[in-house]
């Protein structure tokens, strides 16, 4: 074995010695991706939402008016499969949007359908719908306005059509689009924390070096007679062998 | 094998560290690079170890002059670096096992050789322990051992006893010492005067980056405006004869008295000393109380410099 081989295998053998010498970091620095990649790959979603169901929003719901259209539109939006919905005083509804237990709700006021059937035909003032929502969840306000708005203008000119025609003039057929047969948000995960740590691994490899250079050690090596290649090579070869 | 310095100069940005440090040192010499924090002797080093480049100037060893990175004539240096620069959680074998695999060792011959420098720093019975659990000097003598193993002609040593207790000092001595025995050529930096008085056979003293002088001990002490010197205190101060008297002693350069206390400068303690108190006590004067001391590298330095090695 040329010279040069053999001081870099010591190079290498080095930083596999010293990391299997802590134990302690060992056990961390393997169980610590495992750990993070699943807890963000429950986060996601878990185990598939190629045929399963979309996770649902939490709303909550008061209806003040208590009439045909009110219960109409309710029945509408529980039946929609983005949305859990609940009937709340207004109240409840309120703190619970608050507390954080639900992402928006939503009040009907008292006299919602006769002022709204009116100002469609340009009769009366519109009606005002209270939409409770958290600030720090932006995309719930729009996604819960554009579903209200949907589910009642289904409603309110469903008398208007007549035979077979609909008040949209179209179905939305959902499909999943994943790489597997289902959706797996474990795998999503575990991938991209394998990119997160290739890059911890350049950033270690790069503290390493400046360690090095502090405690003397930089200095001890380069008065070997060997190239700056074969020792950054080496470096890189050993945080590899160690860290993947 | 002889390590030639010609004319090494560095700059960092404005400061020059080294401006121009020549000297030449034999096979089986210890040169000692004597001075103050800041005198440029880590960066001589640096460029003797083919550290750092010169910005002028050359190394050569035996005439081959040396090169930075990969140059094979590295093989032929070992460096023992300021910093304690060990695998602190691994046993001290496998730390020499790693130093000695950067220079090519492998197999049969790096485990003579590890055996062989164990037994040198007196470190046999502690190989399977980690440096962790060492006392200063130990990982110092370690330090050494980890520079030796590919059995290099020429050491460089730079502040290799900084922190240590005197004992393990005296034994990295012993180890330089058998070192020297062996034919290698040794170059120790320090600031500390005393262990150049007794390591070393010349003595090269920089300062700001340049040399200010390059001899063995004796020529050093021989050429500096300073004497050895001899202080006796009287309860009766010598009167002015007795003074006249003394002063024109041989080997006695001057004479001071202050209050009652007489000091007497000398080239050769020795002789002269005999003769002063003699010749004072026939004039009835009688000694009281009496110390000696003999120039040094720090007299020399100060001569040199106006300053001392210490306040620098």
């Amino acid at each position: 074995m040329s010279p040069t081989l053999t001081a870099f295998r010591a190079l290498v053998r080095k930083d596999i010695a010293l990391f299997l010498r802590d134990r302690r970091a060992l056990v961390v620095s393997v169980l610590t991706p495992i750990v993070v990649a699943a807890f963000f790959g429950f986060l996601f979603g878990g185990t598939g939402s190629g045929g399963n169901p979309i996770s649902r929003m939490s709303v909550g719901i008061t209806d003040l008016d208590d009439t045909a259209l009110t219960k109409a539109v309710m029945e509408s939006l529980t039946q929609d499969e983005s949305l859990a919905m609940q009937v709340l005083p207004e109240d409840q509804a309120r703190q619970l949007v608050k507390s954080g237990k639900l992402r928006a709700a939503i009040v009907f006021p008292a006299g919602f359908e006769t002022a709204a059937t009116g100002a469609l035909v340009g009769l009366g003032k519109m009606p005002d719908v209270k939409l409770f929502y958290d600030p720090s969840q932006s995309m719930v306000r729009p996604m819960v306005a554009g579903l209200l708005t949907q589910h009642v203008m289904q409603r309110i000119s469903r008398p208007n059509f007549v035979g077979s025609s609909k008040p949209a003039p179209f179905n939305l057929v959902n499909t999943a689009v994943t790489t597997g047969p289902r959706y797996n948000s474990y795998a999503h995960s575990f991938a991209g924390m394998s990119i997160q740590f290739i890059l911890f691994m350049g950033i270690d490899a790069g503290v390493t070096l400046l360690l090095m250079r502090q405690e003397g050690m930089w200095r001890r090596l380069r008065a070997a007679p060997l190239s700056r290649a074969v020792l950054l090579g080496s470096r890189v070869a050993g945080t590899a062998l160690t860290r993947c | 094998m002889q390590l030639v310095a010609d004319h090494l100069q560095k700059k960092f940005g404005a400061i020059t560290a080294v401006a121009g440090v020549s000297f030449t040192a034999a096979p089986g010499e210890v040169l000692g690079l004597l001075g103050p924090n800041g005198a440029g002797k880590s960066t001589t080093i640096s460029m003797l170890a083919g550290l750092t480049k010169p910005d002028s100037g050359s190394v050569m060893i035996d005439g081959v002059t040396l090169g930075t990175g990969a140059d094979p004539s590295k093989r032929r240096l070992g460096l023992v670096t300021q910093e304690i620069a060990l695998l602190e959680e691994l046993p001290a074998r496998m730390n020499l096992e790693f130093f000695g695999g950067l220079y090519g060792l492998a197999g049969r011959a790096l485990m003579l050789r590890i055996t062989a420098v164990l037994e040198l720093t007196s470190l046999a019975d502690r190989a399977r322990d980690p440096p962790s659990e060492f006392s200063g000097g130990m990982r110092r003598r370690l330090n050494i051992a980890c520079a030796l193993l590919h059995e290099p002609q020429i050491l460089l040593l730079d502040e290799p006893t900084v922190g240590v207790d005197p004992q393990s000092r005296n034994a990295i001595f012993d180890t330089i010492e058998v070192l020297a025995g062996e034919g290698r050529t040794l170059i120790y930096t320090t600031h500390y005067m005393e262990e150049v008085e007794r390591l070393c056979d010349r003595i090269v003293i920089v300062d700001h980056g340049k040399v200010l002088a390059d001899d063995t001990l004796a020529g050093l002490l021989a050429s500096a405006p300073v004497a050895n010197k001899l202080t006796l205190k009287y309860d009766l101060p010598p009167d002015d004869a007795a003074l006249a008297e003394i002063t024109h002693l041989p080997g006695v350069t001057q004479v001071d008295l202050t209050g009652t206390e007489l000091s007497v400068s000398a080239t050769d303690l020795g002789t002269a000393a005999p003769r002063v108190l003699e010749r004072l006590a026939a004039r009835g004067f009688s000694c009281q109380e009496l110390t000696s001391r003999r120039s040094n590298l720090e007299d020399v330095f100060l001569a040199l410099t106006g300053r001392t090695l210490r306040d620098t």
